[in-house]
């Protein structure tokens, strides 16, 4: 366990970035202002030396012998109380190497991908500033040493993505998305704190690390156990976007597109999964912990794809799609399969952020029209972004061999072979209707015949500073799935042995026939959910008017209004009466009392502040006196 | 000095000893009687008199305390300069009818004197309720002495106070030269 | 050698303030040379503190100086605070005479001097030293506050400073006196010695000795009930004067104070009761004489007597075996930090002759100036305790270590003073951003002073984020 120097640098080059560029932009903000040029290349500086140290510390974990490959870095200790003494360290192992890599790859990509799409921006540094700090936490938040290092992190993308997506803070609704992602990510907070206080509470005397937890993981009592794991959840859901408080998530899109791919790519909304998994040791300990977990997710999964089918605002899909994935992800880290959750994370923060990227690239060149009836026949217009969207969707649908497949693949058949299979079911048939929302999306704006003629006319293919990011992460999301290609086609599954050390993780032993009956079912909704799309899509079609189940799915079960009628409103309420009725006559009469007293207690003090030496030095006397007599008293002779 | 002794005890008036109890009694009825001119009095110069012959008084106490040196030296520095000082400092503050002292109020009048009193008797409570050993080397307070310690054991304090000096100079000169500025 | 290492300093700013005097007689060096000059001294002497900051405790010169001084970790971490104070005490002063007349060249004479005697204070062991090493500073500061004669307040206020400090003066003197007469001698270790044989509360003339000299510093720290002072000379003196006083002195009077306590754990626990006591008084006494200021100046003085309070529970809770005064060093700091860039930014932002210097006077700085709003906001909300500060992880630190030592009701009545006084603090940032600017808040061209403001009020989040407790 030695000290490696260079961790500390991976989430402070960019957290250095965002402090420079705050500075500058502030400096600025009145008159005189800096190029964009500088801005961008300042602001990328940071993520991809971090990509760079993370290549690095990911080579130096690979020379280290498996069972040894860890690195830890302590630069100072952060605060001390009592006994407990907390660390600002960090921690270097498979999973947080894994994570590291993708995390400042994509968000690299993001980063130059954001110069083209920012460009004109009157906060263009303050947007960099912003990403480079939203990058920077989300480092910490990796690579933390312990479930408090981990904190900060987690509270700093919390902050972020407020930040973010009440970017364009002219508009009162997108203010009021940033808040609304907030609190909903604070009740999230809440569960976590307290699974924090628990997990403390329970074992954390002989030190507060994960080390040491997983250590000691098994002294937790069973009832114990339970709620540190589902009170951990919770925070999960609120940052990962599960039922039930995943609708911060679709509204989030309020942000520039950039900051939707690196919420829902690299940062942010993976948090939650890679909590999970570096919980895995107290998951393990409380299977049922992880069932709830897996069904949450599942759930949420099946949901986000029922609300998906009848979206028309693009980022909106792609958001459904996120929550979606999420739960796939959440339902592989609760069948105790967390390798395979971490693994579509890994293939998932690449077709997403391409998506999305994608996505960006079609809006830019629309002028900001984001309503797919709207779009339409796009292909020629757009080629690049075509053929790299078209790879992002098929990855997302699930069809084989790009990255999507195999990643979901492996969550299905672990799901099935523990058992679950409930889970795999739902599974497969939320697979099919992925491949029907995706290829809907895509069908309505690339191909058929333009429905908005104007715009169509007007739009030309992004810039190069754009569209190589989406080039790059085209080539990750068709390959990305190789990197842990199953047994079953003779691959060696690189990244669940890659993880192996840092997950308390049994690999279920199922025969080829669950194996094929995984891989089949997938393959066969990916063919059904993308025929159905094809029908009815393909040729152009025009914006349907729903009705029935299909209005209720496309308001999406009225789940904000349902939140909004049981809680928000009698919360409203309750405060609305307690300022009318408590407030002014409980507790401010006596709040406005003590001020008054403690005013005319001044006064009388400035009065005995007379001025003359003279009483100052009786004062004094009179304090001599008093305090002598009382010394006398207790001498003892 | 002795323990205390009985009336019977007390030497013949016209002895050595004697004539020496007197001059102590003298000595105490000096210091009393300056004190309390220093108190009382309306004018500021009277009540500087009165200090000067208050000092006086003590000065003989250091006398009858073996301590020659410091006699002499409150003689010179407390009646001689310290004194004089004063005197300058009231002839030139103030014209000449505000050159009393303030009217008795409530506060400096009866408190002053019961504060006054409270101090007299816990400085006597804390002397009379000590057992006082006499030192084992009996200092003499000569100049040689206090030259030789100032040298040996105090050369710290010895090398400070030029430096207080020196500071008490510089302190002087720019307040009293009233800012030549740069 | 280790010796004169640990004297170094004090040779460093004795001879600095003599060269900085020989130099004022040369035609050829004027004002910003001298300032130049004295602030590079400063930084100088703090940097030779510095230097010999990691040698032991020990007492220098011993055969020389037969143990008149002592060095410990304490002292030097004290030295140093009390240099950094000399030194932006320093900037502060050059900005304050771009635009006010009246200097005198003699001026970082008398603070080198004044910080000499300082250091001696932190160092002295032996009471007679300590009285000298106190007349030192004491003279230097009297020099410093009314230097210009022609002013009434600078006159008035030396006058009142100069009077009660010799009349505490004179109690320090008469309790050398006691304790000579009860221990034989004014050398610490001996009187350490001698408590340790015949016991602290048997020995009457010790107890009024202690009692006497307790009383001197307590009026030079400014507690309850010898504080009233404070407030009329911290106002008349000049703004870096003030600020130098509020912090270097109050640095060097309470590094004496836990020597001296730390002379006997008998000592320090027959004074425990009082020193609750005057903890309490002198922080609520404070707070209320700040509430009803309109002055910024006497508002800070004010609130001065309340971080007194503060650093006497440190001193309550100090404990004689394992006294590092890390607690009360790290107080001292976060408090200098905020109240020299206070000063340092009303240096420059009072423009001529002191002119803002009410509330009033800062209404809607943030509008104009927002850099030093935001400076003096810090600075303001590290005096009120508000993490992440350096005065909040001081507060810390102190009530901690009352909760330690078992006086829960101190800690929290600290707790409730802090709150008490966010009614001061925050009245000044109410005033400077939201209200409207009434000013222009001209102010001579000038860079150190701002810069120096920037500087701390970095410094006021650095050292919170890295606590060194020694």
């Amino acid at each position: 366990m030695e000290q490696t120097t260079y961790l500390g640098f991976i989430p402070l080059l960019p957290l250095a970035g965002a402090l420079v560029l705050g500075v500058m932009h502030v400096a600025t903000c009145q008159g005189n202002r800096i190029a964009e040029k500088l801005y961008g290349i300042l602001g990328c500086i940071g993520p991809v030396l971090s990509f760079i140290l993370a290549l690095k510390l990911f080579f130096s974990l690979k020379g280290l012998p498996a069972p040894d490959r860890f690195l830890t870095h302590e630069p100072f200790t952060w605060f001390s109380v009592g006994d407990l003494t907390v660390p600002m360290g960090f921690l270097a192992d498979p999973l947080s190497s894994l994570m590291l890599l993708f995390v400042t790859f994509v968000g690299s990509l993001i980063h130059v991908y954001s110069i083209g799409y920012m460009a004109g921006d009157k906060n263009f540094g303050k947007f960099f500033a912003y990403l480079n700090l939203f990058l920077g936490s989300m480092l910490i938040l990796v690579l933390g040493n312990s479930p408090l290092v981990m904190f900060v992190g987690w509270e700093g993308v919390g902050l972020c993505s407020y930040l973010l997506i009440s970017f364009y803070s002219e508009e009162r609704e997108n203010v009021v998305a940033g808040n609304k992602a907030f609190i909903v990510n604070r009740i999230g907070d809440l569960g976590f704190v307290l699974g924090m206080a628990f997990l403390f509470w329970g074992i954390g005397a002989d030190g507060f690390d994960y080390l040491s937890l997983k250590a000691n993981a098994h002294n937790l009592t069973p009832a114990l156990g339970i709620t540190v794991c589902l009170l951990l959840f919770v925070g999960a859901t609120g940052k990962s976007a599960q039922i039930p408080l995943y609708v911060w998530l679709p509204d989030a899109m309020a942000g520039p597109t950039p900051v939707s791919a690196l919420i829902h790519a690299a940062t942010m909304v993976t948090a939650g999964v890679y909590m999970v998994a570096r919980f895995s040791f107290l998951y393990i300990e409380v299977p049922v912990a992880g069932t709830v977990v897996a069904w949450i997710g599942i759930l949420t999964a099946l949901l986000a794809a029922v609300f998906g089918m009848f979206q028309n605002d693009i980022k909106k899909i792609l958001a459904y799609s996120t929550v979606s994935q999420l739960g796939y992800m959440f339902a592989g880290v609760g069948v105790a399969a967390y390798s395979a959750g971490i693994f579509h994370v890994f293939t998932h923060a690449f077709f997403k952020a391409l998506l999305f990227l994608g996505a960006g690239s079609v809006i830019l060149a629309l002028h900001h029209q984001q309503n797919i009836w709207k779009m339409g026949g796009l292909k020629k217009k757009l080629p690049i972004t075509y053929g790299t969207v078209l790879v992002g969707s098929l990855a997302l649908a699930g069809c084989p061999p790009f990255a999507g497949f195999f990643s979901k693949d492996e969550i299905l058949f672990s799901a099935l072979a523990t058992g679950h299979t409930g889970i795999w079911f739902i599974g497969v048939i939320v697979a099919g209707m992925t491949a029907y929302y995706t290829f809907r999306m895509f069908f309505v704006v690339f191909h058929g015949t333009p429905r908005d003629r104007h715009s169509y006319d007007h739009a030309q293919e992004s810039p190069r500073v754009m569209t190589i990011p989406l080039i790059v992460l085209a080539i990750g999301a068709g390959f990305a799935g190789f990197l842990n290609f199953p047994a079953i086609f003779g691959g060696h599954q690189q990244v669940s042995h890659w993880l192996a050390p840092s997950l308390a993780e049994h690999h279920p032993d199922a025969g080829l026939g669950v194996e094929f009956l995984a891989i089949g079912g997938s393959v066969l909704a990916f063919v059904i959910g993308i025929s159905i799309a094809y029908r009815k899509f393909f040729g152009g079609a025009e914006e349907p008017v729903y009705r029935g189940f299909c209005k209720f799915a496309a308001n999406k079960f009225y789940v904000d209004e349902l939140y909004a009628t049981i809680i928000v409103r009698p919360y409203r309420f309750i405060g609305k009466a307690i300022r009318q009725m408590i407030e002014p006559y409980i507790t401010d009469a006596p709040a406005q009392g003590v001020p008054w007293l403690y005013r005319m207690t001044g006064w009388v003090f400035k009065v005995v502040q007379v001025g003359y030496v003279r009483v100052y030095a009786i004062y004094m006397v009179i304090g001599l006196s008093i305090m002598s007599l009382l010394i006398s008293q207790s001498l003892n002779l | 000095m002795n323990s205390p002794a009985s009336f019977m005890d007390a030497p013949a008036l016209f002895s050595a000893d004697g004539l020496l109890g007197i001059i102590f009694l003298i000595m105490i009825a000096v210091t009393l009687t300056g004190g309390f001119i220093a108190a009382t009095a309306e004018r500021l110069v009277r009540a500087l008199a009165g200090i000067v012959i208050c000092f006086t008084g003590v000065a003989g106490f250091y006398y009858f305390l073996n301590s020659p040196f410091m006699a002499m030296m409150q003689i010179l520095i407390y009646v001689g300069a310290i004194c004089i000082t004063i005197s300058f400092a009231i002839m030139l503050a103030a014209p000449e009818r505000t050159r009393k002292t303030g009217p008795a109020n409530l506060l400096s009048g009866p408190l002053g004197f019961i504060i006054a009193a409270l101090v007299f008797g816990g400085m006597c409570a804390l002397a009379l309720r000590t057992q006082w050993e006499p030192f084992a080397k009996s200092a003499t307070g000569t100049v040689r002495e206090i030259g030789i310690e100032l040298l040996t054991n105090h050369s710290m304090v010895f090398e400070l106070i030029s430096l207080v000096l020196l500071i008490a100079i510089i302190g002087a000169i720019v307040i009293a030269r009233g800012g030549r500025t740069g | 050698m280790q010796d004169l290492m640990a004297i170094l300093p004090l040779v460093a700013t004795g001879a600095g303030a003599i060269l900085l005097m020989l130099a004022a007689a040369f035609e050829s060096f004027r004002k910003e040379g001298i300032s130049i000059m004295g602030i590079g001294l400063f930084a100088f002497a703090f940097f030779v503190q510095l230097a010999v900051a990691n040698s032991g405790s020990f007492a220098p010169y011993s055969g020389v100086l037969n143990g008149m001084l002592a060095t410990s970790t304490f002292t030097k971490v004290a030295g140093l605070i009390i240099l950094a104070c000399g030194f932006f005490s320093a900037i502060a002063a050059q900005a304050y005479f771009t635009q006010n007349k009246g200097f005198v060249l003699e001026f970082y004479c008398l603070m080198l001097f004044a910080a000499c005697g300082m250091l001696l204070l932190t160092m002295a062991a032996e009471l007679i030293t300590l009285f000298i090493a106190l007349e030192i500073m004491s003279l230097a500061i009297y020099a410093l506050v009314g230097y210009d004669r022609k002013s009434v307040r600078r006159s008035e206020a030396v006058l009142k400073y100069l009077m009660l400090g010799a009349f505490a003066g004179a109690f320090y003197i008469m309790g050398t006196v006691f304790i000579y007469a009860g221990a034989k001698s004014t050398s610490f270790r001996v009187i350490t010695d001698v408590i340790a044989t015949t016991g602290f509360l048997s020995n009457p003339p010790l107890v009024g000795g202690a009692f006497l000299i307790l009383f001197a510093f307590l009026f030079k720290a400014a507690a309850f009930p010898f504080h009233a002072w404070v407030v009329d000379v911290y106002d008349g003196a000049p703004l870096p004067v003030t600020g130098f006083m509020a912090t270097a002195v109050k640095t060097a009077v309470f590094a004496v104070l836990a020597n001296f306590l730390m002379i006997s754990s008998d000592l320090q626990a027959a004074w425990v009761d009082y020193l609750f006591y005057i903890a309490v008084f002198t922080m609520f006494a404070g707070n209320l004489i700040a509430i009803a200021q309109n002055n910024l100046k006497r508002m800070l003085a004010a609130s001065g007597i309340v971080h007194s309070g503060y650093l006497i529970i440190a001193l309550v809770a100090i404990q004689a075996k394992t006294f590092t005064g890390g607690a009360m060093l790290f107080y001292l700091a976060a408090y200098a930090l905020a109240t020299l860039g206070i000063f340092a930014a009303l240096s420059y932002l009072a423009g001529e002759e002191e002119r803002r210097v009410s509330f009033d006077d800062f209404k809607g700085l943030a509008r104009v100036r927002p850099y030093s709003a935001a400076c003096i906001s810090i600075f303001l909300l590290s005096m009120a305790g508000i993490p992440p500060t350096a005065g909040f992880m001081g507060k810390f630190y102190i009530i901690a270590s009352a909760f330690q030592a078992g006086h829960v009701s101190l800690a929290i009545l600290g707790i409730v003073s802090s709150i008490l006084s966010m009614w001061y603090y925050l009245r000044l940032i109410v005033l400077m951003y939201f209200r409207e600017p009434e000013d222009r808040f001209e102010v001579a061209e000038m860079t150190l002073a701002p810069l120096g403001t920037i500087i701390l009020a970095i410094c006021v989040f650095a050292i919170s984020f890295y606590p060194v407790v020694l």
